[in-house]
């Protein structure tokens, strides 16, 4: 009786430690994603000083609002008429942009003055036809970072889809 | 007797081998989103949910941490600190998680950000099994919450009412889960798997319960994609092996014959199958089952349950002699099995090389390929959940490393990227030393300047004698020297008419050169000063050059330093997961030992069954009958 009780104290004991270790392991394995998380910021943002500095950056955004008459499927993007992207969308990207999701399409860098961002959106229109929307417009880079945001929406008044283009 | 013997294993089988397969699942429990959210306002907070909403967490709290340190997230209130929290929980950063939620809690505020805080305090509280925390925190979840959270809420609540076994309220909450035919793809919306993984945990408990019953055959788990395939299958077996222990067969091989052909769960769906006909007396039936079993080159424990099973409906048939040989050949497997984990355990002391192959490339060929380890147990380590844990700890720290090694190399790519700046930087510089050329720069700006207040006094003064040459100057004063001798000889009564009038005359022509070269000297020194300005003016811009140059380069070295800084930072992180990867390792080397040891005792468990039954069958005196009634 007394071996057997001794024998199940020395197994819970054995299991907690067990426990224990695992436990200290996971809070380990946290502080490791954190420091990854960490140091990816720290990367980035030296990335971005080192290649593209502000007085010369250039950032496109891509983002959806509703997306009830247009189906996304790729996007081409031209700066100065040059094509700087093509895109081609997965069904989990295009459901994030309908979440509200904002995706970065470009991060460039172009000369101080005057530049022209043309955007050739593909996919599918109202009625299930193939459907091709454009979107240009000049934009006069300073010394501050320039960004740009395409926004693809619904016009309900002409039941089709729309794609604006505004600086912020 | 043998029919004894080996019918009542698989009792014992279900609870030793089957648990961890049959274990209640949770099923997917990512975040699911399918309403649509409001335009986001800033930029670089949409990229970070763009993300989070495709489960890449880690690069959207990378997003997040950017935006955290370089300024704030404009018009969004608390909704960014809650992102945070379901962002880190998906991460597996659960201390954070927490931190994060009950800050939230503990601030008045918008109701819906705290009844979706609390719908995330429940989630981590379910994902770490404390269930009456989850519970606790679930119970304040207001009807605020999100719309996008509702199908996971009563998700967890009806597990919750499961593992209560208030069956009651589980029907309620899992009515008011959405019906799946929403019009997202399945993949992208875990709400559909809901319903399916609720069914296969209320089955679980049922059989616990023993309340199954045949109408539970018509499973209402289904679908095409792996996920459901497989928890259809765990279903299925779950079912069989529970009708067997209630003595319902025919219940038990329609549960079988479901599971799939190529399911992981194949080999104890048959051994299931095989006992169930034998049950009904189906031994030849039963035989040629249990022959995809035992013609299988490993000897897993199925396979060996199977070597008796055959034996036994050998004897069942009244081929004694070839139960016998079934049994003797099954012994040299058993002791061959013996041998090979002997082999297997002295490699596991001699390290743990293949721990790693085998945990993190999954195939026993990639095993094989890497080390000489032999496929025995491996298909059931990789299986088995005691192993899972470890198996997803390495994974996840070998990730980790692989990231940090990754940072590692952009981060040389960007220090050699650096250096090259710096050397151009440097190249431009020369050896011109900054400091001695401002030096120059400022003496030879003192001297113009003083030249030119010099020139202005002299103008102002009228001062003829500052643009003539010294020579000028000079015979002016002799000159003036001579003027004066003069009016002394002249006063002294002497006759000077005629020097009077040669000096005057050489006065009048030093006057007339002297006008002369006053506008002149005047011109050339507004012209040198003119050029002397210009040629100060381009060494100034020289000068301002060279010391953004120099900036440039001072600044290429801090960043230089940071880049040290951070190498340092991920050496270290990356010694760190490496620290943590070989503890793992040793933990789960001591559970593969364990694991063997296991192994070793149930072959010799084996052994020993089939010895006897052989021993029994060639005694003489052996009668089957007698001991049948005597075991009765």
């Amino acid at each position: 009786m007394k071996f057997i009780y001794v024998a199940l104290v020395m197994v819970l004991t054995l299991s907690g430690v067990q426990a224990q270790q695992r436990q200290s392991i996971n809070q380990e394995i946290q502080a490791l994603k954190r420091q990854v998380i960490a140091l990816n910021r720290d990367l980035y943002i030296l990335e971005e000083d080192l290649l593209f500095p502000t007085n010369t950056q250039v950032a496109v955004y891509l983002s959806m609002d509703i997306g009830k008459f247009f189906e996304l499927d790729a996007i081409e993007l031209k700066v100065d008429g040059q094509t700087v992207t093509h895109y081609l969308y997965t069904e989990k990207q295009i459901a994030s942009l309908k979440k509200g999701g904002v995706q970065r399409l470009y991060l460039g860098n172009v000369s101080q003055g005057d530049h022209q961002v043309t955007a050739i959106i593909r996919g599918i229109g109202p009625n299930q036809r193939e459907y091709k929307l454009g979107a240009s417009d000049t934009f006069t880079k300073d010394k501050k970072a320039l960004s740009v945001e395409l926004t693809i929406r619904d016009s309900l008044e002409k039941e089709q889809p729309i794609v604006e283009m505004v600086r912020h | 007797m043998i029919y004894q013997r080996l019918l009542t294993r698989p009792r014992t089988i279900v609870c030793a081998i089957l648990s961890p397969i049959l274990f209640s699942v949770t099923g997917a429990v990512a975040a699911a989103q399918s309403q649509v959210e409001h335009h986001i306002s800033d930029l670089d907070y949409g990229v970070a949910l763009y993300h989070y909403y495709q489960g890449n967490h880690e690069q959207a709290l990378t997003e997040l941490a950017i935006i955290e340190k370089q300024r704030t997230i404009k018009h969004q209130g608390l909704a960014p600190e809650l992102v945070k929290g379901g962002m880190s929980l998906s991460y597996g950063l659960y201390e954070q998680a927490n931190s994060i939620f009950t800050q939230l809690l503990s601030a008045q505020g918008d109701t819906s950000i705290q009844a979706d805080a609390w719908f995330y305090s429940g989630q981590l509280h379910y994902q770490e099994a404390n269930w009456l925390a989850a519970t606790r925190a679930f119970s304040k979840v207001s009807s605020k919450l999100s719309n996008k959270h509702r199908d996971e809420f009563y998700y967890f609540k009806a597990q919750l009412a499961l593992k209560s076994l208030d069956f009651e309220q589980y029907q309620q909450y899992k009515q008011l889960i959405s019906d799946s035919s929403s019009h997202e793809p399945q993949e992208l919306n875990p709400a559909h798997h809901y319903h399916q993984y609720l069914d296969h945990n209320h089955l679980l408990q049922k059989i616990s319960a023993k309340q199954l019953t045949f109408a539970d055959l018509t499973l209402s788990i289904s679908g095409t994609n792996p996920e459901m395939i497989a928890l259809a299958d765990r279903s299925y077996l779950a079912m069989g092996y529970a009708f067997i222990e209630q003595g319902n067969s025919h219940a038990a091989i329609n549960a079988f014959k479901q599971v799939s052909l190529d399911s992981y769960l194949f080999d104890p769906a048959i051994l299931g199958y095989a006992w169930a006909l034998s049950s009904l007396g189906l031994h030849g039936q039963a035989q040629s089952i249990l022959n995809k079993l035992t013609s299988k080159p490993e000897l897993n424990v199925y396979v060996q349950e199977a070597l008796l099973a055959q034996a036994y409906a050998s004897e069942q048939l009244g081929d004694e002699q070839g139960a016998v040989i079934k049994l003797t050949s099954a012994l040299k497997r058993f002791k061959q099995q013996q041998e090979q984990l002997e082999v297997m355990q002295g490699l596991l002391t001699r390290g743990h090389a293949c721990y790693n192959a085998m945990i993190l490339k999954k195939t026993v060929a990639d095993c094989n390929a890497s080390q000489q380890f032999n496929d025995l147990a491996l298909i059931e380590l990789l299986s088995d959940t005691r192993f899972s844990t470890y198996q997803a700890q390495l994974q996840q720290v070998n990730q980790l490393k692989q990231q940090f090694k990754q940072q590692r190399d952009k981060l040389e790519i960007y220090q050699q990227m650096l250096i090259e700046k710096k050397h151009t930087a440097q190249a431009r510089l020369g050896n011109i030393e900054l400091a001695t050329l401002k030096t120059q720069v400022v003496r030879l700006s003192e001297q113009r300047d003083s030249l030119v207040s010099r020139i202005h006094a002299a103008k102002g003064e009228d001062d003829g004698e500052f643009f003539l040459p010294a020579a000028q100057v000079a015979h002016q004063q002799k000159v003036t020297q001579a003027l004066d001798t003069l009016a002394l000889l002249k006063s002294k009564g002497h006759d000077v008419t005629e020097q009077a009038r040669r000096l005057s005359f050489i006065q009048r022509l030093a006057l007339w050169q002297q006008d002369y070269d006053y506008a002149l000297n005047v011109n050339t020194t507004m012209q040198l000063l003119k050029q002397l300005n210009a040629e100060l003016s381009q060494l100034l811009t020289s000068y301002q050059q060279l010391a953004k140059h120099v900036a440039q380069v001072a600044n290429i070295d801090a960043e230089l330093k940071q880049i040290g800084r951070l190498q340092d930072n991920i050496n270290q992180q990356f010694r760190h997961s490496a620290a943590i990867s070989e503890r793992i390792e040793q933990e789960f080397a001591v559970a593969l030992s364990d694991y063997f040891t296991q192994r070793q005792q149930q072959l010799q468990h084996n052994i020993a069954a089939a010895k006897l039954a052989v021993v029994q069958m060639q005694d003489v005196a052996y009668r089957p009958d007698d001991i049948g009634d005597a075991n009765e």
